[in-house]
């Protein structure tokens, strides 16, 4: 009977604490998941509600127009479209050298070189540089009088002087080599991290069976660090194709807005205290970053299920 | 023991929590009345005054506003200036007056009052009849904000460079071109590259290049602004002989090399440096080229180029918007009050001290003819004297949004690169303008076009 009892009391008890841990979960979670539902949940359904409409803020030119912004997209607004031909562009030159440069420091600072952790600290730091100082930085270099322009001339590459925001080549050559130098080190330190999780001993075993540093790279390490790779990937890829404001202070999209990526492109056109316009054609904004994160969505499935065998090489 | 202290700091952290964030929704109740003072707010955009102001309202609190029981409290909020009033005026946490941004959001969204509303303010706006228009300073017949100073364009040009290229007349005084023409030979008889001295810069990277060099000029060479009044259409032929002037001036390489990747403050610093003869510039690149880049050489100010000195019209004036009235302000404060800060921050002795001391131009060359201005503030008296010159631009019917033409990009993309001829581009432009317009007005039935044609129009010089 006593002992009933008490079991009965335990039961109780572990209850009262389960509820009590419940609510304290519960606590904790509502706190982001307020902030979720106010700051991402409302202003996606805000831009889908407002892709139905010609809006400009003014409430004699509001009127619901259906998908009538979604037409105008996809058979008059060229730039659009052109805009996102640059951002694939721009991310064929970048990605890659972006990723085999982080590949190639890493490996050489996983070889326990001497001031590791200072290269580590010197690679990382153009990350944390402000885009304005980049733009600034890299259009002085740039520049026509810049340094890039005397060092090639000096060193005889080039006959006169090469004006680098004058061609959608050139301009996109400076915007890729910037963004390179901005992003790697980040790159460097993902991939150092998943270098260390490759165990010596694998390398050990390789050694005595007289596999070479090539081969090691190829049969271990890569495959080891491919789920991790995967990651790296996906994250570069969005990263690059959702760049915005490095395009606007390095070339302001031009010369022509040649090359103005599709981010770039929206916020330059669209968000008020970039565009030039009092009122802008928020409505037409919205439908336009509707068909972007569909679009960017679709990218990221398509990444994940072509590159799914990568998390499964070993 | 433990627990009750771990459950008191919880307890402590909650509340703290709890006032910190009511303290954020708490609507600030200023006393608007201390010792029989009324305090109106007053915020603005504009830094490059705000010394000036501050001092004139110092002054106002000083002597009128101690006898009328009024305290301005003037607030420059500075470049996110629209932003922040966007946001105060959706919290209700708005200053009693403001300069004026996006008119017909404003009143469509009953944020701002009519001056016609206020205490003898029908009276008071007689005197502004004939700068109000409907449509920018009034809507429905109301008028909400009353133009208060004048931004005007001009030629700068380096003295010095003139000089040392022989460019003067018989006085040895530098002779500045009068017309497009003579725009492109001055800059190519300018151009020294071996002294990386250029005859003109084009800061075709800033997104109001175009704006400001080829479309504004505009209105001295075609007597309008875009759209035809009389014509009834857009109408952009007039540019052709302009932009080939520009395309000479890129063929005979005597701009500053590196145009596409150079924004404005970049080539007004060069301008101030003294490698550069000329450049299109607005009469508060004035303050820039004094204060921002003081420049190096002596400068001087001349008309704008024309395309044909016998048709010559009027240069372009923007006016610029002075303040408004907060409906919510008349909640609390009293509206003869409200009425005396308008008149103060409209008067024609605020704008006289403004252009003494280089910081505004009034609306009209009268009101400051015989104002003498030190030796430092001589190129600002020669942008004054373009005031003679100049009138406001007509209105431009509305354009459908998402079929605007994006004239600077197409420009740079197609023209300025050699895939386009000129003739084409300015053809399509106006195609597609007059289209967009077209547009428009079949989606707003309700707007009528005829209100921008006037068959009367005429501002030859």
């Amino acid at each position: 009977m006593v002992c009933l009892s008490n079991k009965k009391r335990n039961t109780n008890g572990m209850q009262k604490r389960r509820r009590t841990v419940t609510i304290q979960a519960y606590a904790m979670i509502a706190l982001p998941i307020i902030g979720f539902f106010v700051f991402t949940v409302y202003p996606i359904l805000w831009t889908f509600r407002w892709s139905l409409f010609n809006y400009n803020g003014i409430p004699s030119d509001t009127m619901f127009v259906g998908l009538d912004n979604f037409i105008k997209l996809f058979t008059i607004d060229f730039t659009y479209w052109k805009a996102w031909g640059n951002t694939l562009l721009f991310a064929l030159c970048k990605i890659p050298i972006e990723l085999a440069l982080a590949m190639v420091i890493a490996l050489m600072l996983n070889s326990k070189v001497k001031g590791g952790g200072l290269f580590r600290s010197i690679f990382y730091l153009p990350n944390v540089v402000s885009v304005a100082i980049i733009g600034l930085i890299f259009s002085s270099m740039f520049g026509y009088f810049g340094i890039i322009n005397a060092t090639l001339t000096r060193l005889g590459i080039i006959n006169g002087a090469i004006d680098w925001f004058a061609s959608k080549r050139t301009a996109m050559t400076v915007l890729v080599v910037a963004s390179v130098w901005n992003t790697f080190g980040l790159n460097v330190m993902y991939i150092l991290a998943a270098l260390t999780n490759v165990s010596e001993d694998l390398y050990e075993s390789a050694r005595l069976d007289g596999v070479n540093s090539i081969q090691k790279f190829f049969y271990i390490t890569l495959p080891l660090i491919a789920p991790v790779f995967q990651t790296i990937l996906l994250l570069s890829i969005l990263g690059t194709l959702c760049v915005n404001e490095f395009v606007l202070v390095l070339t302001g999209g031009g010369p022509g807005g040649k090359t103005f990526t599709m981010m770039s492109y929206l916020t330059k056109q669209f968000v008020p205290g970039f565009t030039e316009s009092m009122s802008p054609a928020l409505g037409y904004g919205c439908s336009m970053s509707v068909i972007t994160t569909l679009l960017l969505g679709i990218v990221a499935v398509a990444y994940n299920r072509f590159s799914e065998k990568m998390s499964n090489l070993y | 023991m433990k627990v009750n202290f771990k459950r008191t700091m919880c307890i402590i952290t909650v509340l703290l929590l709890i006032v910190g964030v009511m303290s954020g929704c708490s609507k600030d109740k200023q006393t608007s009345t201390k010792n029989g003072v009324q305090t109106i707010t007053v915020w603005s955009g504009h830094s490059h005054s705000k010394q000036f102001f501050e001092k004139a309202i110092n002054d106002f609190n000083r002597n009128t506003g101690e006898k009328l029981g009024i305290y301005i409290d003037y607030q420059v909020k500075g470049e996110s200036y629209v932003q922040m009033m966007e946001l105060a005026l959706q919290s209700g946490d708005a200053p009693d007056m403001f300069y004026s941004f996006n008119l017909q959001k404003l009143v469509e969204n009953n944020h701002i009052v009519p001056i016609d509303d206020m205490p003898g303010g029908e009276e008071y706006l007689k005197k502004y009849a004939k700068y109000v228009v409907e449509g920018d300073n009034c809507f429905d017949g109301k008028t909400y904000v009353l133009p208060i100073t004048s931004t005007i364009r001009g030629l700068v040009y380096n003295k010095d460079m003139f000089k040392e290229a022989g460019i003067v007349d018989e006085n040895g005084e530098p002779l500045p071109p009068k017309t497009f023409e003579e725009l492109r030979e001055t800059a190519k008889k300018l151009t020294n590259s071996n002294k990386t001295k250029y005859g003109i810069i084009l800061p075709l990277k800033w997104s109001g290049w175009f704006a400001s060099d080829i479309l504004q000029p505009m209105q001295s060479y075609a007597g309008f602004w875009q759209y035809s009044p009389v014509d009834e259409k857009y109408d952009f032929s007039s540019l052709v002989p302009v932009i080939n002037s520009f395309l000479g001036i890129k063929e005979d390489k005597s701009f500053f090399p590196g145009a596409e990747g150079i924004e404005n403050d970049a080539a007004r610093a060069q301008f101030a440096a003294g490698n550069i003869g000329m450049k299109l510039a607005y009469s508060f690149d004035f303050a820039v080229l004094t204060n921002q880049f003081p420049a190096t050489c002596d400068w001087g100010v001349a008309p704008l180029p024309v395309v044909d000195t016998d048709n010559c019209y009027k240069q372009l004036a923007s006016y610029d918007k002075g303040i408004v009235i907060n409906s919510k302000a008349l909640e609390t404060k009293d509206k003869e009050l409200i009425m005396e800060v308008f008149k103060f921050f409209n008067s024609d002795e605020l704008a006289v001290e403004a252009y003494k001391q280089g910081i505004n131009l009034p609306l009209e060359w009268e009101t400051i003819k015989d104002v003498e201005l030190s030796d430092e503030l001589k190129q600002w008296g020669e942008f004054a004297k373009l005031l003679e010159i100049s009138a406001p631009y007509n209105r431009t019917p509305k354009q459908e949004a998402s079929a605007k033409f994006d004239v600077q990009n197409e420009f740079l993309a197609n023209v300025w690169s050699g895939e386009e001829s000129t003739e084409a581009f300015v053809k399509r432009y106006e195609d597609q303008t007059n289209l967009a317009t077209k547009q428009y007005y079949e989606a707003h039935p309700e707007e009528d076009i005829a209100e921008f044609n006037d068959k009367n129009w005429n501002i030859r010089r």
